[in-house]
């Protein structure tokens, strides 16, 4: 089970709230699809610039791995605040805490409600229905 | 047309870089439409820069008078006479490409193998641990950067070059998977393996027709011709003129020697 702290979107970015802000990471298993386990694998982050904006959904970054460039979701509105700098020097963070040290942005949110998002039971059967369907 | 399930292919031979490019937004970002495969070639001759590389860092790109930049990652491909263009736009969630990516690609490599067995290639295999010929530092060229997944074959040399260069773009559900099969040389992708270099004289339509038969059998398929809509047109020329744009094409990207060189066994090199 992933933990249950926070919420998540169907596209497997995470949101945490900390305090009035929003915390934003990828999940292990977005991780795992990009880079089939090999930390190497993934070789570039494009995170956005303090004070930026984002709607809800809107993609706010692009991260590519050896194969696939893909985009990174904003899972609620509101001002980017906080960049984790050291993510797009060292991605292999988020192979080996996607949780906690790989963090990627914080939002300041226009709503801090997480309520539209999947909690970790969800999101488990989520990408379990992904997986088998 | 083997499959119960039907995807639609695309044919634009000789069509503009711009609009090569833009079509392949618009059938990317084309939700709930079938799987599409499009097959093209470009006129006139292009060079694609990788969506995350340095115009910089690709020598040949300040020396050619059309560059553009793909929204797929990976390096430079120089798209001329002697190549086929393929694109797959298709749901995520798809059997074909469900999953983690690296098997997206084994899947469709398996297929691409076979279009190319079927042309009279020999030995054609993803690259593995193997050493490749065709590995060049400094071109930013794709097919001088293998990984492990890449297709290889003996090239005119005997030794093992990479001669199909893949890439994917994943965006709100939906995947663009872009390829490049080398029909014949191009003078800025020197050591490379091509189908002329082992005696396979095929022309791009021939080659995608075999690609259109090998996906049909991977995926249990029917892959059944299709018009791009008036609309989906219209969509591939409005988008398409980002990418020869020079804010696009020269945008800042930050310089980051790839986490995969130098080559190491099971990854990329």
């Amino acid at each position: 089970m992933r933990p249950d702290d926070r919420k998540y979107l169907d596209s497997h970015e995470w949101a945490k709230l900390d305090g009035d802000l929003v915390v934003v990471g990828i999940t292990d298993f977005a991780v795992e699809e990009l880079s089939n386990g090999n930390e190497g694998d993934l070789v570039y982050c494009d995170l956005p610039d303090v004070g930026r904006t984002v709607d809800q959904g809107e993609t706010f970054g692009e991260i590519e791995s050896v194969k696939a460039v893909s985009d990174l979701n904003a899972p609620v509105a509101g001002e980017i605040v906080e960049i984790n700098q050291e993510i797009e020097e060292h991605l292999e963070t988020l192979s080996e805490d996607p949780w906690k040290k790989g963090w990627l942005i914080k939002i300041k949110p226009a709503d801090p409600s997480l309520d539209h998002l999947m909690d970790a039971e969800a999101y488990e059967k989520h990408i379990t229905d992904a997986a088998s369907a | 047309m083997t499959g119960a399930a039907t995807w639609d292919i695309v044919t634009t031979w000789g069509v503009s870089p711009t609009f090569a490019m833009g079509l392949d937004e618009a059938l990317l970002d084309a939700a709930g439409s079938r799987p599409t495969l499009r097959l093209y070639t470009w006129d006139p001759d292009a060079l694609s820069l990788g969506y995350f590389q340095a115009f910089e860092d690709v020598p040949a790109a300040a020396e050619h008078p059309h560059v553009v930049r793909r929204v797929t990652g990976g390096g430079a491909i120089h798209h001329d006479a002697g190549e086929l263009t393929f694109s797959i736009a298709i749901d995520a969630d798809d059997p074909a490409y469900r999953g983690p990516v690296p098997r997206s690609y084994e899947r469709t490599h398996g297929a691409i193998m076979a279009a190319l067995a079927s042309l009279g290639v020999e030995g054609a295999r993803m690259r593995g641990d193997a050493s490749c010929a065709s590995d060049l530092s400094g071109t930013g060229m794709c097919f001088h950067d293998s990984t492990d997944l890449d297709i290889c074959w003996p090239g005119e040399s005997g030794a093992l070059a990479k001669g199909v260069g893949t890439a994917q773009r994943r965006k709100g559900g939906r995947i663009l998977h872009h390829g490049s099969i080398k029909l014949a040389n191009s003078h800025l992708e020197e050591r490379i393996a091509t189908l002329s270099g082992v005696g396979v004289e095929a022309d791009a339509r021939e080659v995608g027709a075999a690609l259109v038969r090998a996906l049909e059998t991977a995926f249990d398929v029917s892959i059944g011709p299709s018009e791009p809509s008036a609309e989906l047109r219209a969509a591939g020329e409005r988008l398409g003129a980002r990418y020869a744009d020079p804010a696009f094409v020269h945008r800042a990207v930050r310089a980051r020697p790839r986490a995969s060189s130098p080559p190491r066994p099971g990854s990329p090199s």
